[in-house]
This record gives C-alpha cells, structure tokens and sequence, in this order.
C-alpha cells in the first residue's frame, strides 16, 4: 500500500529504479515512507529540469498573460485601477503554467497520448477556474483564448519528451537555447526579475 | 574531439564511483561509494540521482535497465557506466586536482611529501 502510493508520487520515467532502490535500501514500512519523502522532492525536480524548455514556458506565459490583459482592458478595466490589478491578472497564467510543468514531468514517456499537448493546459485553466482569481467574465475570455493559444503553441512545439528525435541522444539536447539569444542564464534569470517588479510596480501605483 | 564541459565536485565524485564500481553502478550503490568518498559530509540520495540525470544529459555517462529482482520487490535497476566523455571530463579533473595539490605543497614548504599521481585504474 505504502509503495504503491510513494510509487504515485514518483514521475513514471524514473518510477521503476527510484521505487526498486528504496525498497532495497529501506525495505517495507515507516523508513521506506521517510526516505522517499526525502528523495522524490529531488526526483521530481530533475524530471521538471528535463522536460522544461524554459524558453517555450516564457512565450506561454507571456501569451496567457497578454490574453488576460486583453481580457481585462475590454471587459474589466476597473481591474486594472485597483490596487494589484495587473498582478492578480498572473495568478491565472501561473496556476496553467505550474500545471502544465508538472503534467510534463509526470508524463510517461513510453505512451504518448494524441491528445497530451491539449490535456495539461485545458486541466491547468481548469485549476485557475475552481480558483477565481479574477472574475468570472475574464476568466472564461481569457482563459479561453488564452488556453486555444497554448494549445496552439504546444501543437507546434511539443514537449521536450515527445519531439522527433533523429539520433540517439537525451532529448534535453533540443532544448531551445537561451545563448542562441546573445543571453545568459544569469541575464535571463535579472530579465525576469525585473519584469516581476515592474508587473508589481505597475500594479501598485499605475493608474490610468 | 569533443571538448567535455566543466564538472563540478559532486560531479566528480559521481562519476569517480561509477568509475571504480564498473558493472555494478547502479543508484544504491553509487550513493554508497559517493557517501563513503564524500565523508564525512552526509550525502542525499536524491541528489545523487539528479547529478546522474545531468551527467547523463550532458553524454558522459550512459544508463541501462536491468531484470528486475525479488529483493527489489520485482524492480530492475538502472545501471549506469562512463562514456568516453565522462573519462576525460575525470581526467582533466585529476590533473587540475593534482596541480593544486603541487601548488599547495610548494606553497606550504611540504614538497618533501610524495608527490600524488591519479592512477587510472585498468
């Protein structure tokens, strides 16, 4: 029972060594239960390292988010006017993303189900739904166009696990680079900063 | 020839025990080697696993699933073993490894110490 709910917990990718090695290591039963807890947190991050291309997940974030503002300009400006206006707009994008992250990691690489690329937006947007972040009206606008959008991107840029592959290496190697854009990861990583503290600066003072 | 990128310490030690272990690398028994070479800093399994990932993503070492076994509760395991990649990456190490253990003996008046030569085992 223990290992058959640990074994849930372990992405399918690395299930079969991870769950063996802890057995052998820890047996059945309460240590078993510690060292997994300790151990599937790691497992669970290398396979989100893997699966992720930070490069796509900027452009579907950015795609949400740009849809929620829309949204919000046409059918809830006074959103916008409040105080944290533009920052409750990105709770929606990243509750998606977060799934969207997770449903990758978690995928199982020898199925590869028609319909992966829509199933984890379409779960994610229904997440942010039950959710409510913002009102309703911009969310089904948003969220809609948002999602097809998404969609769209990962129909046209799989997931790292299910791109074509013509040799036999780790498919972590068609990675979109972020070098190929004259930037460093350092460089990237400042980018993002501070357009988190611009997003917050705006939606704390900006009025229009 | 392809130039291996830089590996860090825990790298190191990673694929020093894939290394010495030859057919039997596989995740419990590489943590065993890198706890015994780390000691005594305590080392997570879970970090050894995510050090495998990355030197397997980055081609120095290359992995495997074996029969499953009853001790495992009807697992396989997943052995691993070092590319050609993996061996200079190591080897560079050593070398970077035993110039700094020459600067330092020069530099602390020790020089009467034996010099430390990495062996590569056969």
């Amino acid at each position: 029972m223990i290992e058959k709910l640990i074994g849930v917990l372990i992405p399918p990718a690395a299930r079969e060594e991870v769950l063996g090695d802890l057995r052998e290591r820890c047996g059945d039963g309460a240590r078993l239960l510690r060292e997994a807890a300790r151990v599937i947190p790691y497992v669970v991050a290398s396979r989100i390292r893997r699966t992720t291309d930070a490069v796509v997940v900027l452009m579907q974030g950015l795609t949400l988010y740009t849809c929620f503002v829309l949204a919000a300009l046409w059918m809830a400006r006074p959103l916008l006017y409040t105080d944290w206006g533009f920052a409750r707009l990105a709770i929606a994008p990243c509750i998606v993303l977060a799934t969207v992250i997770l449903a990758d990691a978690y995928a199982d690489p020898k199925k590869r189900p028609p319909l992966r690329a829509m199933a984890a937006p379409v779960l994610g947007m229904a997440l942010a739904f039950a959710a409510q972040p913002v009102p309703r009206p911009l969310m089904i606008w948003g969220g809609l166009i948002g999602t097809l959008l998404v969609v769209m991107m990962r129909l046209a840029i799989p997931p790292l696990a299910d791109r074509r592959q013509t040799a036999r290496v780790p498919a972590y190697w068609q990675k979109l680079d972020l070098v190929s854009l004259k930037m460093d990861f350092g460089g990237a990583r400042l980018m993002i900063a501070a357009a988190i503290l611009l997003l917050l600066l705006i939606s704390r003072w900006f009025r229009l | 020839m392809a130039k291996p990128d830089n590996v860090g310490q825990f790298e190191q030690l990673v694929l020093t025990a894939i290394l010495s272990l030859r057919d039997g690398a596989y995740g419990v028994t590489i943590h065993e080697k890198v706890s015994e070479l780390a000691a005594p800093k305590p080392v997570a399994l879970g970090a050894v696993y995510v050090t495998l990932d990355r030197l397997e993503d980055k081609g120095m070492v290359a992995s495997w699933l074996t029969d499953p076994t009853p001790e495992r509760g009807g697992r396989a395991k997943r052995c691993y073993r070092l590319e050609a990649l993996g061996e200079r990456a190591l080897q560079e190490s050593a070398e970077t490894a035993r110039r700094i253990w020459d600067a330092i003996s020069e530099a602390l008046g020790q020089a009467k110490r034996p010099k430390w030569e990495p062996v590569r085992p056969k």
